[in-house]
């Protein structure tokens, strides 16, 4: 059931109802009754489309470790360079960033946030900050972040970052991003998937009328588009028929720290050996 | 321990302060100047559309000021008696572009599509800007002091998009 944030009625009918649930318990446990389930009191919402869960394919046999990717993502998220002094005290940011070559290994691995379905970064904010979208991305909103960065102790991948002084940018800032708001100092930020780029293809394709086609979609994110080699796919792992949900159903399809539980939108595709 | 001279010497410096380091300063005066005195008043009572000047409105994220190409179209010959409506001859004589200024500034974490809204949701201009067909002049004041919990009773009643990521960037 989708749950309305600013619904101050729900919230308050949810109390409700959580206290009738606790009274009806202790009843049970008095009287031997069998609790019986209130009915909710939530509006069910109307059937809308069909729910996307974008999705991000790397194949680690196509990439060739030029790093485009990395400065693509810099370049369109208004990501501030650090500058000598703050990446001598590894503070500089990097959403899309490298993973070192695993031992016995010479190939890094490019790594943005991994969108998990089940995030951890989510779990532990205090204030609400992060939270995973209806579409699977595992958004966050600067204005409400306190920096607490539980979040960054809390992701596996370390995909999070802290902003330890105000974002500069040396020379002219007029070619930011107006897509994108710079984040202040003091707070924690993340890959949203260049969520700008799909909010604006999908409402694009509404006002033309037109269907968002999965050809349209691949290339979206700035680290795909960039991708010399095509290695990176985007697109809606919810549509069987998508380029992203073939390329994960691929033997060569694995996942990062499968082990954490977290189960990640971002899958990569590598020759096992 | 009273000391007359050192408290108003305090006085004086807590003030400077004020004004200087605190940013206490007069509120700035309504001092927009828009190129042309343009009545929407005037245009609206000749039956045109919002988006006739304002023609981003229905397909772009941003409703856009017309340019003097857009005047040109009607004003290349003379409209009426207004005094004031030969001036956007003698401004188009002058060989410059209009340079309008926005007025309605939205916050910078603020995502806002003109076209969702007048397109998708079939909202009238009036429910969110002020009825400008009194205003006979071109405005100097913003008009949109809407704040988030506006936009969010009026997602929620219109079963419109409630995810952070609809408006924010």
């Amino acid at each position: 059931m989708k749950r309305d944030p600013f619904d101050d009625d729900a919230r308050d009918s949810r109390r409700k109802l959580l206290a009738a649930l606790a009274a009806s318990a202790a009843g049970a446990m008095v009287g031997g009754v069998r609790a019986v389930a209130a009915p909710s009191a939530l509006p069910v919402p109307a059937p809308s489309e069909p729910r996307r869960k974008w999705g991000l394919v790397i194949d680690l046999d196509r990439c060739a470790r030029c790093a485009g990717c990395v400065v693509a993502c810099q370049q369109e998220n208004n990501v501030a360079p650090a500058g000598p002094k703050a990446a001598a005290r590894t503070r500089p940011i990097h959403w899309m960033d490298f993973l070192p070559p695993a031992p016995g290994s010479v190939l890094a691995t490019p790594i943005p946030c991994m969108h998990c379905e089940d995030p951890p970064c989510v779990k532990v904010c205090p204030v609400g900050a992060t939270y995973q979208s209806p579409e699977g991305i595992t958004a966050q909103i600067w204005e409400r972040c306190i920096g607490c960065r539980y979040c960054m102790v809390a992701c596996p991948y370390s995909r999070r970052y802290f902003n330890w002084s105000e974002p500069h940018w040396p020379g002219d800032s007029s070619s930011l991003n107006p897509d994108v708001a710079p984040r202040p100092r003091g707070v924690v930020e993340k890959c949203t998937l260049c969520h700008h780029r799909i909010r604006t293809a999908v409402e694009r394709a509404r006002v033309d009328e037109e269907p968002l086609t999965d050809e349209a979609l691949r290339r979206l994110p700035a680290c795909a588009q960039s991708c010399p080699t095509q290695a990176i796919t985007f697109g809606d792992l919810a549509d069987p028929e998508s380029e992203v949900a073939h390329l994960a159903a691929s033997p060569r399809a694995m996942r990062l720290l499968p082990e954490a539980g977290t189960r990640p939108k971002v899958i990569y595709l590598r020759e096992t050996k | 321990m009273s000391h007359p001279r050192g408290r108003i010497v305090l006085l004086i410096a807590v003030v400077a302060w004020l004004a200087g380091v605190a940013g206490v300063r007069p509120a700035p005066a309504g001092d927009t100047q828009q190129p042309l005195p343009m009545s929407h008043k005037r245009h609206i009572a000749k039956e045109m559309k919002c988006r006739a000047c304002h023609q981003g409105v229905e397909g772009e994220a941003l409703a856009s000021f017309p340019t003097l190409a857009d005047c040109m179209d009607c004003h290349k010959t003379p409209q009426g008696a207004e005094p004031a409506e030969p001036e956007v001859r003698a401004f188009a004589a002058g060989g410059q572009e209009l340079a309008w200024v926005r007025l309605n500034r939205l916050p910078g974490h603020v995502y806002f599509s003109h076209a969702a809204h007048v397109t998708l949701a079939s909202m009238k201009c009036e429910e969110c800007h002020r009825d400008m067909s009194t205003v006979d002049q071109a405005p100097t004041e913003p008009d949109v002091h809407a704040e988030m919990s506006e936009c969010v009773a009026c997602h929620r009643n219109k079963r419109a998009n409630l995810d952070c990521l609809a408006c924010h960037k």
